[in-house]
């Protein structure tokens, strides 16, 4: 048993390619040949989601995927590769890197331990060709979701992405929006922001964005069986938002008639959000008294998001809960989501 | 028209059932906003079908039967959009919430959001001429009559008990 | 169709309401374009006529919205008159109604004209702030506005808050709320304080594009969703302000939030105290953490009000920022998600809270002196 008194999924764990060496293998000829004569030594993407303050140190083994596990009896945990190859305009080169990238965590990491998860990475801009990508895959493999960064060219509702929602429908992955991304314009409504801290608070309104999106344009009624996971969005904007939406639903119907059910039970139904990081007050009591007054317990699943730095831990909040509702977020609502009974 | 409740007219048994109006003032694609029993009742006759809604939405109390009315759409995929015809609601003139014209039910919370209909139809009732809505016994008659009435189709709604 | 309206039902609702009633925003609107022609110079009446406004990224979405006009539909006056230009069937309907003491105009056509560019631009918001105060403030001395302005041409907006300001019956100057830059930008302190400096607060109103896609992520497809979607704007301005600097430059500085909600604020200024804790380095020279500039500097209106599941979470998000001198009423009229004074704000609110959210709240932002007749 962990301290925490229970097995314990961790839902959001990042991983990196130690350099661009590691992809070759994956690689076509002429892709390994043009980046070789470029000298690309990686997408500048990541660092511009997580520059140097809030990186921490990179997991590119699965020695050090072991030595930064914070609790013990972590019984599986979810890889997720950040390495926004929706950044690359090139057509080809970003299919290819998603595919190369997913063949590297498929035989470096998911080949190597069984407990090991993971998420697949696709052509965001591409919907077809990211189906395609998506359909190489199946569960058996160990991958259980597919990335799309929050922010990005269209809103995820849109109906040119619904390639994407229908093969991830099929093999039975969840699809998950994260942190990171771009649009082609600024990450705001209202231009562009000066700050990394003022951008990065700005990423949980576009999580906002996002999954009003997906609630008004029908995703949840064309993809009866599809489910969203929010990583890494903070989660406590959450119970303002639903309450803005079912209000407004009411009266929007004729021009969104397929929402026929409150979109916060949807929501309740169709996402669930990881705890790592949690925007709320630093004292872990407040903290708990926020999740039980907007019923959000039932939508949290456990993560750590190392070796990301955050400047908060949920495991204080979660230590107040009694043990049966702590296993709950610690890994049964993983289990059930993920379908890893 | 509105007008000060009329207490009733032939009827002394305390009858719920109240005379809007003569059904020729009521034709289709017409409605009428009346206080009687002390509630404001909104009348429609939507296709040639009668429908009568307490005005009064329950979200902040606005004036629901001054709403316009549609017919039911139905959807249940994006981009796909089917009538009932024989369907309507009617809309909230402040927020939109809409209510299904026959049972009152709002669209998006049948059970708990909704306004009470009332049953109306059209029947032969006498009513003082020149009177507004009022309380009055439709027929067969008696012989007791006012000294100057009219003996014609009325839209009559009955509030219940 | 004949529609017969009863007022009855209403006119209890009304008198039930006992309290002080100050309107934060009330949306007042040109008759018609004719009726700028005489606060425009020929020039401009004629460009006005010829080519007309240039901003259409918004009205796009307008086409499959579900209210005509954005209106309540029984906010079409009996004249004939557009919703909210009457200004009589809008006593009657509103003022006199409810009792109000005091309402704050935001005109209709302000989400437009100050998004036209360069001269075209100024004359617009110019003579726009000329009808209303003509036609609106001086006849109804109940009454009081935002001053218009050209947001993204600084240099136009000073003026206009120069020429203006000193007249109380302008309250505060208003941006819309999508801009070329997030609100903290250095381009718009020019602007702040010259509000400060009248004594005026900034206020943002939901409207406007100036071209960025409205979700920080391409474009919706949905009026609903744009609707909805206001709050993404307001809280990247409040990230953007209160990691600027600004309210430690300009103290006075105030800025008041109209028709976004507020109860996004709460898991935002958890969030940006957070990132705070983690970044501080980025910002060394900003000298409080971020929610303590939210709880100092920014109001909320009302309107549209939230509707939680339950009368206590709302009273927990208010006390989550003890923002309950914060709030500030506001219908919207003529608008259809208009909140009714007396339905609108949930149970449970003390005497005391209901006063600040109704009258005193406002009546210290703006400076408002006590009513004529209560």
């Amino acid at each position: 048993m962990s301290e925490l008194g229970s097995p314990v999924i961790d839902c959001d764990v990042h991983c990196e390619v130690p350099n661009v060496g590691a992809l070759m293998p994956y690689l076509s000829r002429h892709w390994e040949t043009r980046l070789t004569e470029n000298a690309w030594t990686g997408p500048a993407g990541v660092a511009h989601s997580y520059p140097s303050p809030v990186a921490g140190e990179p997991i590119d083994t699965l020695e050090k995927l072991r030595e930064s596990a914070p609790l013990a009896d972590l019984e599986r945990t979810i890889l997720t590769c950040y390495y926004a190859v929706e950044m690359i305009r090139h057509p080809d080169l970003t299919k290819e890197l998603a595919s190369a990238v997913n063949q590297w965590l498929k035989s470096e990491w998911l080949d190597q331990d069984p407990q090991l998860l993971a998420t697949l990475v696709v052509p965001v801009d591409y919907p077809q060709e990211a189906a395609q990508e998506i359909r190489k895959w199946t569960r058996a493999d160990g991958f259980v979701q597919v990335l799309l960064p929050v922010v990005s060219q269209r809103t995820y509702g849109n109906r040119s992405y619904f390639p994407i929602y229908e093969a991830a429908q099929e093999r039975g992955f969840v699809v998950a929006l994260h942190f990171g991304g771009v649009s082609g314009g600024p990450p705001t409504p209202t231009g562009w922001p000066d700050l990394y801290l003022e951008e990065s608070a700005g990423m949980s309104h576009v999580f906002q964005g996002q999954v009003l999106s997906l609630v008004a344009e029908g995703v949840f009624q064309e993809f009866p069986r599809l489910r969203f996971s929010l990583l890494e969005s903070g989660v406590t904007w959450l119970p303002s938002l639903f309450w803005r939406l079912d209000k407004m639903w009411k009266s929007y119907r004729r021009e969104i008639p397929w929402v026929q059910t409150a979109p916060s039970s949807i929501l309740r139904e169709r996402i669930r959000a990881t705890v790592q990081p949690f925007d709320a007050p630093p004292d872990a009591q407040l903290a708990m008294n926020f999740v039980e007054e907007m019923e959000l317990e039932d939508l949290l699943l456990y993560a750590s998001d190392r070796p990301h730095v955050h400047g908060c831990d949920p495991t204080p909040m979660l230590a107040l809960l009694e043990p049966d509702r702590r296993e709950r977020i610690l890994a049964g609502n993983a289990r059930a989501w993920y379908g890893l009974e | 028209m509105t007008g000060p409740e009329q207490s009733g007219s032939t009827d002394t048994r305390g009858s719920s059932r109240y005379n809007v109006c003569p059904a020729a003032e009521l034709p289709e694609g017409e409605r009428r906003v009346v206080v009687i029993g002390g509630r404001s009742i909104g009348v429609f006759n939507v296709g040639g079908r009668l429908f009568a809604l307490r005005n009064r939405c329950p979200h902040q109390g606005g004036p629901l039967c001054d709403g316009r009315v549609f017919v039911w759409l139905e959807s249940e995929r994006p981009g796909h959009y089917r009538y009932d015809d024989d369907r309507y609601l009617v809309e909230c003139p402040w927020h939109g919430w809409e209510f299904d014209l026959a049972t009152g039910q709002s669209w998006f919370d049948p059970a708990r959001a909704r306004v009470r209909p009332y049953p109306v139809a059209i029947e032969r009732a006498r009513r003082p001429a020149g009177s507004a809505p009022g309380q009055v016994e439709p027929g067969p008659y008696t012989a007791e009559a006012f000294p100057v009435t009219i003996d014609e189709d009325c839209v009559i709604v009955d509030l219940g008990a | 169709m004949a529609v017969t309206h009863d007022p009855a039902t209403q006119q209890e609702d009304a008198a039930a309401l006992r309290d002080e009633l100050i309107d934060c925003d009330i949306h007042h609107m040109l008759p018609s374009q004719a009726a700028l022609r005489p606060y425009l110079s020929h020039r401009w009446q004629r460009y006005h006529e010829r080519f007309g406004l240039r901003q259409v990224l918004e009205t796009q979405y307008w086409v499959t919205t579900t209210h005509v006009q954005a209106a309540r539909g029984d906010a079409f006056p009996p004249s004939g008159l557009p919703p909210g230009s009457d200004l009589d069937f809008l006593r009657s309907q509103l003022l006199d109604h409810w009792g109000i003491s005091y309402g704050v105009l935001n005109v209709t056509e302000v989400f437009q004209f100050s998004a036209q560019r360069g001269e075209y631009g100024t004359a617009l918001t110019r003579a726009i702030n000329d009808f209303t105060l003509a036609e609106w403030l001086i006849p109804e001395p109940r009454l009081r506005s935002s001053i218009a302005i050209t947001a993204d041409n600084a240099e136009a907006a000073i003026t206009e808050i120069e020429r203006l300001g000193a007249d109380p019956r302008f309250v505060q100057v208003l941006m819309t709320l999508r801009n070329e830059a997030p609100m903290g930008n250095r381009r718009y302190w020019p602007i702040y304080r010259a509000a400060a400096k009248a004594g005026l607060p900034i206020a943002v109103h939901v409207g406007g594009i100036a071209g960025h896609a409205p979700s920080g992520a391409g474009w919706f497809s949905y009026y609903f969703e744009m609707h909805a979607g206001h709050i993404q704007a307001f809280q990247a301005h409040t990230a953007s302000l209160v990691l600027s600097g600004v309210f430690d430059e300009i103290p006075e500085l105030r800025i008041v939030f109209v028709e976004g909600g507020f109860s996004w604020a709460i898991p935002l200024a958890w969030r940006l105290d957070r990132l705070h804790g983690v970044l501080r380095e980025e910002v060394p020279n900003l000298r409080f953490e971020p929610s303590h500039y939210l709880r100092r500097h920014f109001w909320f209106t009302t309107q549209p009000i939230e509707e939680p599941n339950t009368p206590n979470q709302f009273h927990s998000m208010v006390q989550a920022l003890d923002l309950g001198d914060r709030l500030i009423f506001a219908t919207d009229y003529p608008h259809w998600d208009f909140d009714a004074p007396d339905q609108a704000l949930p149970r449970g609110l003390s005497v005391e809270a209901k006063r600040k959210i109704y009258s005193a709240n406002a009546r210290s932002l703006y400076g408002l002196p006590p009513a004529a007749a209560i």
